[in-house]
């Protein structure tokens, strides 16, 4: 059973990809060898002490965990802080790295509890409660200022204005979900909770974002039964 | 920054840092076992080692098996590979952590007779003397894992940690059950079961700190 969502979008805007959308794809179990991604192989070679798959493993990973992280923060040094310190911290654990385990989970999650350990520090704990929770309907500080939307005339900055108006946890889900293309027991990885749970998130920031860019959209099947209920 | 020069920062900082890779990390998570495991029978063996003769040997070895098997299970939960880097659901470690004690105290009450046999009247002291034994067991498994397992946890380390914690407990608790002689219910509850409890809440708040992945401070 498969929820099937289509977005026509007048204007190229790669990330968040608003396409296709099937909440029950997982793509972790069955996974062979000859499946795994070059990130996954690369680290893989780096743990078993080749010690040049480490700049390949960066230039794998470094891209996306640095978008990510730009993202989350809205602060480009601070990205680029958070990535050296993923990376390092990888490095350090690189001979704990299980054969056969998929590398970008596990960076995620690295790069995110870095991240909000940072936020901590710097911005105390009230922002980090948000993240952390189930998320209050705020808009946190880091969406775009007014100037930014009065010229909001691409379709781009539109979805991240949306996309800042949802409670931390949907978009959180939203984001590793479409953004990061995780499977959704990658994503319940990196979050720490239920497959279920950030199917319901991503559902819920997936209809926000359809009511408030619903002139955007051209093409919306209605969803089926799985992921509207409650969440647990 | 450019991402040149970032890319060359983050390998210039690898290559300053050394990184033991898998084969000797795996020499290191042995050796860390066999030190955890040596020093758990030598603390074993220096409070008497293991007294069967004063109990029934059903209870003995039904207790024994039983909680050995709780005590594997829980590790395997709490310190098991899986096809995962972040370990195995959240929901799991927190069962473990829960749940390990209660499984001691069932596996205790399945396999002994009725109550009302084993009950002997003892001082309150007795039972502090087993709880602090059965504590000072399981620290030495607790400890190997926290070693093994540092700062490896960026998801939800208060609960891999209780969940390590009981797991250790539970190891102490066989190994106390073991030695002590008292079948008592109440003894073997607050003796032998409730260090399982008092290590998972260890576990928990020193998994918030030794477990957990945390930014370096600018």
């Amino acid at each position: 059973m498969g929820l099937s969502f289509t977005f026509v979008l007048p204007v190229p805007f790669a990330p968040p990809r608003l396409g296709s959308w099937t909440p029950g794809r997982d793509t972790s179990c069955g996974v062979t060898e000859g499946d795994r991604s070059p990130a996954d192989r690369a680290m893989e070679r780096y743990a078993n002490g080749d010690d040049a798959a480490f700049g390949e493993l960066y230039d794998l990973l470094a891209p996306r965990l640095l978008g990510y992280l730009t993202r989350q923060t809205r602060d480009e040094p601070r990205a680029e802080d958070l990535v050296q310190q993923t990376l390092l911290r990888m490095h350090r654990a690189r001979g704990r790295f299980i054969p056969g385990a998929a590398v970008v989970p596990w960076a995620m999650a690295i790069a995110r509890r870095l991240m909000i350990d940072d936020l901590r520090h710097c911005r105390g704990d009230q922002l980090v409660r948000s993240i952390e929770g189930d998320g209050a309907a705020e808009v946190p500080d880091n969406a775009p200022t007014a100037v930014e939307l009065v010229e909001a005339a691409q379709l781009g900055l539109r979805i991240r204005v949306e996309l800042a108006k949802l409670p931390d946890a949907q978009r959180e889900a939203f984001e590793l979900v479409k953004q990061e293309g995780m499977s959704l027991a990658e994503a319940a990885a990196v979050l720490g909770t239920t497959v279920t749970a950030v199917k319901l998130r991503a559902h819920r920031a997936y209809v926000a974002l359809r009511v408030s860019l619903g002139d955007l959209v051209a093409d919306v099947s209605p969803p089926d039964g799985a992921a509207e209920g409650e969440e647990p | 920054m450019s991402a040149e020069d970032l890319r060359a920062r983050v390998l210039a900082a690898a290559k300053n840092e050394p990184s033991p890779p898998r084969e000797a990390t795996v020499v290191h998570t042995r050796r860390a076992g066999q030190a955890a495991t040596v020093v758990t029978l030598l603390v074993f063996l220096g409070i008497g080692g293991m007294h069967l003769h004063a109990r029934p040997e059903g209870l003995v070895m039904g207790s024994a098996v039983g909680w050995g098997l709780v005590a594997v299970v829980a590790t395997w939960i709490a310190a098991g590979r899986t096809r995962s880097m972040l370990g195995l659901p959240r929901a799991w470690r927190l069962g473990a952590a829960l749940a390990t004690p209660l499984a001691l105290a069932a596996v205790w009450f399945a396999v002994s007779p009725p109550p009302g046999e084993l009950t002997v009247p003892h001082a309150v002291s007795v039972d502090l003397v087993c709880f602090g034994f059965a504590l000072a067991l399981g620290l030495a498994p607790l400890a190997a894992f926290f070693v093994v397992r540092r700062e490896g946890d960026p998801v939800d380390p208060v609960t891999t940690g209780a969940a390590l914690g009981a797991a250790a407990g539970a190891w102490g608790a066989l190994l106390i059950d073991l030695h002590c002689e008292m079948s008592d219910p109440r003894h073997v509850l607050v003796g032998h079961v409730l260090p399982t409890v008092v290590m998972a809440l260890l576990g928990g708040a020193l998994g918030a700190r030794v477990l957990a992945v945390r930014a370096t401070r600018r």
